[in-house]
């Protein structure tokens, strides 16, 4: 009789972490993203889709869905009150700048808390910001006095999207640049200096590469500075610009001050959300533990890939993606938490022209 | 140049590049053919294949799709006047009136041989060009755009109805449907009823997101046009015999067109070459070209074939000029191209300012991938023009389930949200009312396609920009000059209607009474777009108070002209008369509701459910066709949606039902 119960206590119990063991063999996995079709994050998304579909257990189909229901917050907003409690890892959320952005300004449509989700990967990049060779500026540090007598335009998406970090760094150096408003995407910015009317743009790392550095080079535009990139929870030079000073550094040189203070942490909550952690595949808190793991173990496999890893460095730049439970809830706190004077700050900050 | 040239020539032909562009092109021809689905949506099913695949191959792909969805999309536009993308949007104006004569075969083949004219004019011009384009893109400023959406605008004139006070009004309400959303200069929200509702209200977050392009073509079109053919239960070809020989007929046509197809395809490169005005009011400037540049224009609106010809050539050139900033900048010139680029980088191949010098090779593949794909293109349409013609000798109330549930299903992919189906049906009424008291439906898709654009430019022009600095840049100057000959025939046109309106009362109304309440439910929402947009920053509020105010001044000026005139004038037009005497003609707002049954009913049971019941429903009691026909329409309808589900990820709206009981795949 002993041996009967034991035996089924036994089986039960195997039957228990099989049914734990995490295997999508079969399934089809989802990936939503609330952005529409061909887009940065979606290219993103298709090309780590794949590589997730190799490393997770069982390797199930990995698809796309780009959810654009409402734009990107109402999009997002959507998968929380969806998928915000699921427990089996079938759908995950991938975010992206745009996500993080008006959580940080408090945007009244946002019903989504980061501190719900369990990142699982994630990709940063960088910025460059150049002026036109008529600026007469070599060095910002140097030029800085001959900088701040030009006429400065910038063509800008709007103060709380990803061009609050430009914006709040143009202020916090003291530069009078004139921003205009109403350009669609970083692409229109481009155009717009191109074509002289506007003096100085900045692009994200892979997009200058491709885009502003032959000029750079032919002699019609000059780089000026980076945003930086982060090591060591400072932001210090972008290692794929090691000759160009990075803003805290300007900012210090130009000033005077610290790179400290509510601005300061401010400008580097908004720099972490925009660049430095931009995009993310999370999981809901709800997930059962093994999920979290399988897909973690996936994450860091990815890494290992160069296939996939060649296409992330050519949109993205050459930045670490970063893996690891620990890397990443710290990355996505810096992302996505300010305290409450930054916050008080920020706020007064978006409402002042 | 020539060796690399015929070198691309040599790759696309051979090897196992030209089956992936005839896969391209047949999925391009399906894509066109589904109203709702255009380049952009095709392209982005297309890219998770793309990822992994050889360039050439990938690049003919991508290419096959792109350069022929321009060319497949006439086929719902002229057979059931619903655009199958945005490309047609012009085509339906003629090309629809012809089918009702029985001349759909002559109008689609007539287009077809545009199209494929027009796409091989844009490769050409993009090999010419390609090289030196640089500094004619870069002439082209914010002011200068400002121009072109004037000039866009401004074609308002010369495609308006009998009165042009009628057309700027309905100007108006597309711009301020164009300002739904948040707005480009002060990143504010605007009249998404928020200062009614509470912000995270559903209907607030879906306006907040603004109206999808393809959600007010469709409505503002097709409805009206389904609800018109329902109630009078006919075919759409008046004629049961189609017109013999359509096929050479249409070719005919297009060869005594030439010049105008050349005039044409010219406007749609040199205009796609711009980015940043976008394709959507290329076809509207090159049908107002057609319209005002060729004698005898009368007949322009109820079936010239010209009508077809004209933006039908435009719409397909406009794809070579769009890549060329694409390839030269990375800078797309159309949503089309904008999806290219993503799948071009997934490729490997990264468009940019070094491509022309050390990839000449893959930009000369691009263009002939280009022009082959347009040849198989038109080869398939213009062999299917005929046979699927035939569509238009049956009786319309069989076709309208499937017509109706194709509709609401485009409109819902557009942003795949609830909003867009409640939107369009809004919409949708506002259009049966325009049309029937001629407020020009046209001049409201212009508005809204153009809103954004002048907004955005005028706010920038002004801030990059001083007086005396804009009026020393020629392309500017010489852009004044053409918007106001435009404006300048506009006028000699309206004349022209005046008079002959003035002659025949045959669509004149003594009823007046529908007249006034149409026209206080304008005044309404002038006054209210000028109230909700008055708390908002100086820069979010300037246009559309403007806009609001210029429409309740029309909205006015036509109150005064119907207030003094005797009924009977042209002011009190109501194509309701031309109905009158046909005693089988079936109520207006009984057809509207066949129309949004479906949307009732996937409240309950979700939208997959509803459709397939609606499509049974409808045919076994009101079209009254056998049981086991409408079991298997129904069945095969179901089955197509699901298809679709699969391939495109998509879920389809649920209702209360899913929410209390979880459903298998693909009716949860």
């Amino acid at each position: 009789m002993l041996k009967k119960i034991l035996a089924v206590f036994a089986a039960s119990l195997f039957s228990v972490t099989a049914a734990l063991a995490v295997d999508y063999s079969g399934k089809t996995v989802t990936m939503w993203i609330p952005f529409k079709a061909g887009g940065g994050s979606d290219t993103w998304a298709r090309a780590i889709g794949p590589a997730f579909s190799a490393n997770l257990p069982g390797n199930p189909t990995v698809v796309v869905k780009n959810v654009t229901d409402g734009k990107a917050i109402g999009a997002s907003n959507k998968y929380f009150a969806e998928h915000g409690k699921d427990k089996d890892g079938m759908v995950v959320f991938g975010t992206s700048g745009s996500v993080q952005m008006p959580f940080i300004f408090k945007d009244e449509r946002v019903r989504y808390q980061y501190k719900n989700m369990v990142p699982i990967f994630a990709s940063g990049t960088g910025g460059v910001v150049y002026v036109r060779k008529d600026m007469g500026v070599t060095d910002i540090i140097k030029d800085f006095d001959k900088l701040k007598g030009q006429k400065l335009v910038y063509g800008s998406q709007g103060k709380t999207s990803l061009d609050a970090v430009p914006i709040l760094a143009f202020d916090m150096l003291g530069l009078p640049v004139n921003v205009v408003y109403g350009m669609k995407g970083r692409k229109a910015g481009r155009a717009a200096i191109l074509r002289g009317e506007t003096t100085i743009d900045y692009q994200t790392t892979a997009s200058y590469l491709k885009h502003v550095k032959p000029l750079v080079e032919k002699g019609e535009m000059v780089a000026v500075m980076t945003w930086g990139a982060p090591s060591g929870g400072e932001v210090s030079r972008d290692p794929n610009f090691p000759d160009l000073p990075a803003f805290p550094e300007v900012y210090e040189a130009v000033t005077g001050n610290k790179f400290k203070g509510t601005e300061a942490k401010s400008w580097t909550a908004l720099f972490y959300a925009g660049f430095a952690t931009q995009k993310y595949v999370m999981l809901p808190k709800s997930a059962k533990k093994d999920v979290v793991k399988a897909w973690q173990n996936a994450a860091a496999a990815i890494v290992n890939d160069p296939a996939a890893m060649k296409v992330l460095n050519k949109k993205l730049g050459k930045y670490d993606q970063v893996t690891g439970s620990k890397a990443l809830k710290s990355a996505l706190k810096k992302a996505t938490s300010i305290d409450s004077k930054s916050e008080k700050f920020l706020q007064s900050w978006k409402d002042t022209k | 140049m020539f060796e690399a040239l015929f070198a691309a020539l040599a790759t696309i032909v051979s090897g196992p590049s030209i089956f992936f562009l005839i896969l391209g092109v047949l999925i391009g021809l399906v894509v066109g053919v589904i109203p709702g689905f255009g380049g952009t949506v095709g392209l982005s099913l297309l890219l998770p294949f793309v990822f992994g695949m050889e360039p050439v191959s990938g690049i003919a792909m991508m290419m096959g799709l792109l350069s022929v969805v321009a060319t497949s999309d006439t086929f719902p536009a002229v057979l059931i006047g619903v655009p199958g993308s945005v490309s047609a949007q012009a085509t339906v104006m003629d090309g629809f009136p012809l089918a009702k004569k029985g001349q759909a075969a002559r109008a689609l083949s007539a287009a077809f041989f545009s199209s494929l004219f027009g796409g091989l004019f844009g490769a050409v011009l993009l090999t010419m060009v390609i090289q030196i384009a640089k500094p004619i893109i870069l002439a082209f400023g914010t002011g200068e755009m400002l121009m072109l959406a004037i000039f866009g605008i401004s074609v308002v004139g010369t495609l308006t109805g009998s009165s042009i006070f009628k057309g700027l009004v309905a100007a108006c309400l597309g711009m301020i449907i164009g300002c739904i959303g948040i707005s480009p200069a002060s990143s504010e929200y605007r009249l998404d009823f928020s200062t009614i509702l509470e912000v995270q209200n559903p209907i607030v977050m879906y306006l907040g997101g603004g109206i999808h392009l393809m959600v007010v073509a469709i409505s503002i079109f097709a409805f009206p046009e389904i609800v018109e053919l329902l109630r009078s239960n006919k075919a759409v070809s008046e004629k049961a015999e189609l017109e013999k020989s359509g096929w050479f007929k249409g070719l005919r046509d297009f060869l005594s067109n030439k010049f105008l197809v050349l005039r044409c395809s010219f406007i749609g490169s040199v205009i796609g070459l711009i980015p940043g005005i976008g394709g959507s009011c290329i076809d509207w400037i090159s049908y107002s070209h057609a319209k005002t540049t060729v004698k005898n224009n009368e007949n322009f609106g109820k079936g010239d074939i010209r009508g077809v010809i004209g933006p039908e050539s435009s719409s397909n050139s406009k794809e070579g000029g769009a890549l060329i900033p694409t390839l030269l900048f990375g800078i797309p010139g159309s949503g089309g191209t904008a999806i290219l680029m993503g799948g071009l980088i997934l490729l490997g191949v990264d468009p940019g300012i070094t491509m022309v010098d050390t990839q000449l090779d893959l930009i000369y593949t691009i263009i002939w991938s280009l022009a082959v794909a347009n040849i198989f293109g038109a080869i398939i349409c213009v062999a299917m023009a005929k046979p699927i013609s035939q569509l238009t000798t049956i009786n319309f109330t069989i076709l309208a389930p499937f017509l109706i549930s194709l509709i609401l299903f485009a409109i819902f992919n557009s942003t795949r949200s609830w909003g867009d189906l409640i939107f369009a049906t809004f919409i949708g009424v506002i259009a049966v009312y325009m049309k029937r008291f001629d407020y020009s439906r046209v001049a409201l898709m212009i508005g809204f396609v153009l809103s954004d654009s002048i907004e955005t430019y005028l706010y920038q022009t002004m801030q990059f920009y001083t007086f005396s600095e804009l009026f020393i840049r020629p392309i500017f100057l010489v852009l004044i000059l053409v918007s106001a000959f435009s404006i300048y025939s506009g006028i000699k046109i309206i004349n022209k209607k005046d008079k002959i309106a003035n002659t025949k009362s045959d669509v004149l109304n003594a009823k007046s009474r529908p007249q006034w309440v149409f026209l206080i439910l304008l005044l309404v929402i002038s006054v209210y777009t000028i109230f909700v947009t008055d708390h908002l920053q100086y820069l979010g509020k300037i246009f559309p108070i403007s806009v609001g105010l210029f429409m309740f001044l029309f909205c006015i000026i036509i109150g005064i002209q119907m207030f003094i005139s005797k009924s009977g004038t042209k002011v009190f037009h109501d194509a309701e008369n031309l109905l009158f005497g046909n005693t089988e003609i079936r109520s207006q707002w009984l057809t509207i509701f066949w129309f949004i049954s479906p949307l009732f009913l996937s409240v309950f049971i979700g939208f997959y459910i509803s459709i397939g019941l609606f499509v049974f429903i409808f045919l076994s009691k009101i079209a009254r066709a056998s049981l086991r026909f409408s079991l298997i329409s129904s069945i095969g309808v179901w089955i197509t949606l699901a298809a679709i589900s699969h391939f495109m990820i998509m879920d389809f709206p649920p209702g209360i039902l899913q929410g209390y009981i979880e459903l298998p795949w693909p009716i949860n």
